[in-house]
């Protein structure tokens, strides 16, 4: 259910009623299902089915998604970062799990059954419909959570809870399911009472390693992933002062520390925060953000200077405390030649526009500063957005198609769409005089009519319209169109 | 108290007038700003509005469009600032554009390059450190912004900028403006020019270039259009309005 829960947040269910939906990527000129929600199993979707199949079986109200394991992978990482705290030592368990040892941890939690319930809820919050179970092997823990889920076994118990459970909750290798099958073996118990000499003979090795693991006979680890160590670096004078040049000076010496840290793990900062350590009051944090990964000193301290000057510093400063709490990776290039002649003998045009995005943020504010994105829609209001460039995201891959253009766009949008009276020829016809801003203007020429429907799952009461280009007599064109069923004229756009 | 000129070049020339000759060698030789220099490079008959800015680095100005007619409000030559803003392979796309009235809709441009950031500077003070500050940076291939009530020092210190960094800056202007001193290195004069078929576009009058001098059949007046089957902007030269010599001596005054 990992890749459902994701391609759920990636685009939430609009629908009424809800549709199924199914992850699906081609094999062999096929397109098959690899992932289906749970509305689906119900309906027989199996993985592997052909799409033709499943949207037999389901009907209208089924929305299919690319299936895209590499980008679950990576989120299933960042997932295990985030379970770090419920224990230092987590790893992911792919495609669709996590391995949390609590080996020590449930004290904090009270008890194994409390901290199930936690980590539960707490992925219920984020969206995400998880289960869970508590075992004393990792094998047993990966049976349960799937095929058990909420069960808490103590040691020993391992044999009693996975007697039930189909060979499939071990992980068995596919062909061993197989022949177990074709002998009527179907659950864990009765494979477990079968001889154990005659087991790696028939099925393989890996059938009783994998059996022992469960039960805990044999040793089975994992590698837990390292928590992110923050970047810090931090400085105490010998007592308050409030003079600026040894603070600035030493927030300076900070800032190198810091950039020397990034430099050599090969990431650069999103966001940096200084905290000054004041005698008479609380830590003031001054925190800046970058629109890129960065670890340049100079434009670090170009961006914290004027934070630095304006900080109300009180009876003095007695410490400085910089750190780099979102990281990222910086990509590295090749070095020219020495002899070569630079490409960009300014700098990397990335990394410089950066800078500069970061600049203008800083001083004129977070949202003054944006980048624009064409979304795939055709409601011309909803086209075209503006994100501040702070937090602007990522193109995702499936990215809207190329923009219409100059010839059926205007080059200027109105905030709201202007209200006028016009008079058309025909209801749909050519538009011959419109009455703006209080004049009587005639329309030289007018295009056949262009229909964008309204999105009717957003807003069930928004009518038709009709989008005409006129040109009026004095060189203006304009995007005027006509809402049906109100019967309303408006001026959406110009050609300016 | 402004810092005291450095006079050590002149005096070492009135104490040792025989190297005056290497003194002016090497003052010939020091850069200066286009406008400075007064180098005087003939306009080609094939010029183009866009050709003219793109190879022209410094402040250019247009002027217009529709505060001209009665009751109108200003609406900037966004489809021209487009037309000029067109990437070609051999400069930089990035392009920043300073000021809320200027921002284009995006679903008309051709191609809506991920460098291009979008400025939202509330008064003229404030768009003119953000113009400049872009200039300065070296990551700008354009800088479009809106020119309202920059005053002279304020266009002079763009030139300087943009002529330092060796990048492009357009200012857009209400045509009401065209009477106030300004530093650009070029003044355009914009107006609604509806091809006389299916269409939209403009006509570009060139009112001032510094350290140009018009070739004698050159045009000053284009016409810009939309083509309606493409998109694309088709550039031609208006040959019924020639070089208007009642005009152009008083707007050259004004600069």
């Amino acid at each position: 259910m990992w890749s459902i829960n994701l391609a759920r947040r990636r685009c939430p269910p609009s629908a009424n009623p809800p549709e199924a939906l199914l992850l699906t990527s081609p094999h062999a000129a096929r397109e098959l299902v690899r992932a289906r929600c749970r509305a689906a199993q119900h309906l027989g979707v199996r993985i592997g089915m052909d799409v033709a199949d499943a949207r037999a079986l389901i009907g209208p109200a089924l929305r299919i998604e690319p299936h895209t394991p590499e980008r679950n992978a990576a989120a299933l990482r960042s997932l295990a970062r985030w379970a770090l705290r419920f224990s230092p030592r987590v790893a992911p368990d792919p495609p669709d799990g996590l391995l949390i040892d609590i080996t020590g941890t449930q004290r904090l939690f009270r008890s194994e059954r409390r901290l199930r319930r936690l980590v539960e809820r707490a992925l219920c919050s984020l969206g995400i419909e998880a289960t869970t179970a508590a075992a004393s092997t990792i094998a047993a823990a990966q049976a349960l959570a799937r095929f058990k889920p909420g069960a808490v076994i103590k040691p020993a118990e391992e044999r009693e809870a996975l007697s039930p459970l189909p060979l499939e909750a071990l992980r068995f290798d596919p062909h061993a399911i197989d022949a177990l099958h074709e002998l009527n073996v179907t659950t864990i118990g009765q494979l477990l009472r079968l001889p154990r000499a005659a087991l790696p003979g028939r099925f393989g090795a890996d059938l009783l390693v994998r059996i022992d693991q469960a039960l805990g006979v044999r040793d089975e680890n994992f590698t837990p992933i390292r928590p992110p160590v923050p970047a810090i670096a931090e400085i105490s004078f010998d007592g308050p002062t409030t003079r600026h040049e040894p603070i600035h000076a030493a927030a300076r010496s900070l800032i190198d520390q810091l950039a020397d840290i990034m430099h050599r793990r090969g990431v650069g900062a999103r966001t940096i925060s200084l905290t000054l350590g004041r005698a008479d009051s609380q830590p003031l944090a001054l925190t800046i953000q970058l629109s890129r990964p960065n670890r340049n000193p100079r434009h670090l301290w170009s961006l914290l200077r004027p934070h630095l000057e304006r900080a109300d510093i009180g009876l003095g400063v007695e410490s400085l405390r910089l750190a780099a709490p979102v990281l990222a990776r910086i990509r590295t290039r090749q070095e020219p030649m020495p002899t070569a002649p630079r490409a960009h003998p300014h700098g990397e045009p990335d990394q410089a526009l950066g800078e500069l995005a970061d600049t203008l943020a800083n001083r004129l504010g977070t949202h003054a500063v944006a980048r624009g994105r064409t979304v795939n829609t055709h409601i011309p209001e909803r086209a075209f957005v503006l994100e501040p460039v702070l937090s602007a995201r990522r193109p995702a891959p499936h990215a809207a198609p190329p923009p219409p253009g100059i010839a059926l766009r205007p080059t200027r949008l109105f905030d709201r769409p202007i209200p006028v009276h016009a008079t058309a020829l025909s209801p749909d016809g050519p538009v011959v005089r419109i009455v703006w801003q209080g004049r009587d203007e005639p329309v030289q020429s007018c295009t056949l009519p262009e229909r964008i429907a309204p999105e009717w799952w957003r807003d069930p009461t928004a009518g038709v319209r009709d989008y005409f280009r006129i040109a009026l007599d004095n060189g203006r064109t304009l995007w005027l169109f006509h809402e049906w069923p109100h019967n309303r004229w408006f001026i959406h756009g110009e050609w300016a | 108290m402004p810092p005291p000129p450095d006079i050590s070049a002149f005096k070492r020339f009135i104490t040792a007038p025989e190297d005056c000759a290497a003194l002016l060698s090497s003052l010939r030789s020091s850069p200066e700003p286009a406008d400075i220099a007064g180098v005087i490079t003939p306009l080609t008959v094939d010029a183009s509005p866009r050709g003219i800015i793109r190879a022209r680095p410094g402040v250019h100005e247009f002027l217009g469009v529709a505060d001209t007619l009665p009751h109108a409000f200003w609406s900037p030559p966004i489809g021209m600032l487009l037309h000029i803003a067109q990437p070609d392979p051999h400069s930089n796309p990035t392009t920043i554009w300073i000021g809320r009235e200027l921002w284009p809709y995006g679903p008309a441009l051709s191609q809506l390059t991920p460098a291009s950031l979008f400025i939202d500077a509330p008064d003229a003070a404030t768009r003119l450190w953000a113009a400049e500050t872009a200039l300065r940076s070296n990551a700008v291939g354009l800088v479009i912004a809106d020119g309202r009530a920059f005053t002279r020092p304020a266009t002079q210190r763009l030139q300087l900028a943009a002529s330092a960094a060796n990048s492009i800056c357009v200012l857009a202007r209400p045509a009401s403006e065209q009477r106030l001193l300004s530093a650009a290195a070029s003044r355009w004069l914009i107006c609604p020019a509806p091809p006389p078929t299916q269409g939209h576009g403009w006509s570009a009058q060139l009112l001032r270039c510094k350290g140009e001098q018009p070739a004698p059949h050159a045009p000053r007046v284009w016409r810009i259009v939309i083509e309606h089957e493409t998109g694309a902007f088709r550039v031609s030269a208006d040959v019924e309005h020639q070089p208007r010599p009642a005009a152009l001596p008083a707007l050259r005054e004004s600069a």
